[in-house]
């Protein structure tokens, strides 16, 4: 067997399922470089979202969050479980909203004023967005008693794929 | 017919409906390139016949959607993919050199299948790769994410 070319361990990294690329970060140096390099995350979902359905989960909203795989409930009849999802922010008695998702982050919250984060649930990992209170327009209409929500969460490619969110409380 | 010439000196003939699958000899041919015997100083004559039979399976690909033969097509491939774990890398490497895009598919989903559940250990030894983080470093990527350490199906065999 001969040496192994960069671009060719690249090639079956993408194939990997997340787990094992987590796992796979404590290989060498080169391979937490390459498997932590933006270019390798895009080659990767790329990669995944070719597989039609082998890997698609769905995510259900209740007062927490469960995942389904997305193949065991296409015939109409549901063969698994949901799965309740380890995710941050969870309180007892606080339900986490969903306030968008985008190339398999999620943009969640239990408490607009002071817990927002986005959340990668593939990687478990998970950053807090700084709150910066505005004033929102004093013709804004408010219902009784709730703060009224305007946001965005999205993906700009222009911008070495930065993901953008906006939040207007 | 397209001769080919393997880094041990042993030559074999390809029909070139067959070898055009491969980008760079396709290119090769495109060029003129392709007239006499081409050699190929990465390949060796055991990897080269490999490859072959996979060209030679393949040659008719769009044939076999129209004839429903894509079932038989599929059954090879699973089939030729059921080597050593040597073997098949060095099919990957052939394949790499040769630019052949779905033999390359094939055989780099086949290696993932087989790495998925190894443990780092083992993924090391497989790839051959030397370690170079101190044990500092190694335990901080496992404080990151404990949870992809654990688990039964994890597999500390080399093969």
């Amino acid at each position: 067997m001969s040496n192994v070319l960069p671009e060719v361990i690249n090639e079956i990294l993408t194939r990997l399922p997340v787990k094992s690329l987590m796992k796979f970060r404590c290989v060498s140096k080169s391979f937490k470089s390459l498997i932590d390099s933006p270019k390798f995350i895009e080659a990767h979902l790329n990669q995944q979202t070719l597989k039609p359905n082998s890997n698609t989960k769905l995510i259900l909203n209740a007062h927490n969050l469960f995942s389904v795989d997305f193949n065991s409930i296409c015939n109409g009849v549901s063969t698994q479980q949901p799965i309740e999802l380890e995710k941050p922010l969870k309180q007892l008695h606080r339900p986490t909203q969903v306030l968008g998702s985008c190339r398999g982050l999620f943009f969640i919250s239990n408490n607009l004023k002071y817990n927002v984060v986005v959340w990668n649930p593939s990687t478990k990992m998970f950053c807090r967005l700084p709150i910066c209170p505005t004033k929102p327009p004093s013709r804004t209409p408010r219902g009784l008693g709730f703060v009224q929500i305007c946001g965005g969460f999205g993906y700009d490619d222009s911008d070495n794929g930065t993901t953008h969110m906006i939040n207007l409380p | 017919m397209v001769k080919l010439k393997s880094n041990d000196d042993k030559e074999f003939e390809v029909e070139e409906a067959a070898v055009i699958q491969s980008e760079m000899i396709k290119n090769m041919i495109e060029d003129g390139c392709a007239t006499s015997v081409i050699p190929l100083p990465n390949i060796d004559s055991k990897t080269l016949i490999k490859v072959i039979e996979y060209l030679n399976k393949h040659i008719n690909m769009g044939k076999a959607a129209e004839t429903g033969e894509e079932d038989d097509l599929k059954e090879f491939d699973e089939q030729f993919v059921n080597m050593g774990w040597e073997e098949l890398f060095d099919v990957i490497m052939a394949a790499n050199y040769l630019n052949i895009h779905e033999l390359m598919e094939l055989c780099c989903q086949s290696a993932a299948d087989r790495l998925k559940n190894k443990s780092v250990r083992a993924v090391r030894e497989m790839l051959k790769i030397t370690n170079d983080l101190t044990e500092e470093e190694e335990q901080e990527i496992i404080n990151d994410a404990p949870w992809a350490f654990e688990g039964p199906e994890i597999d500390d065999t080399v093969n």
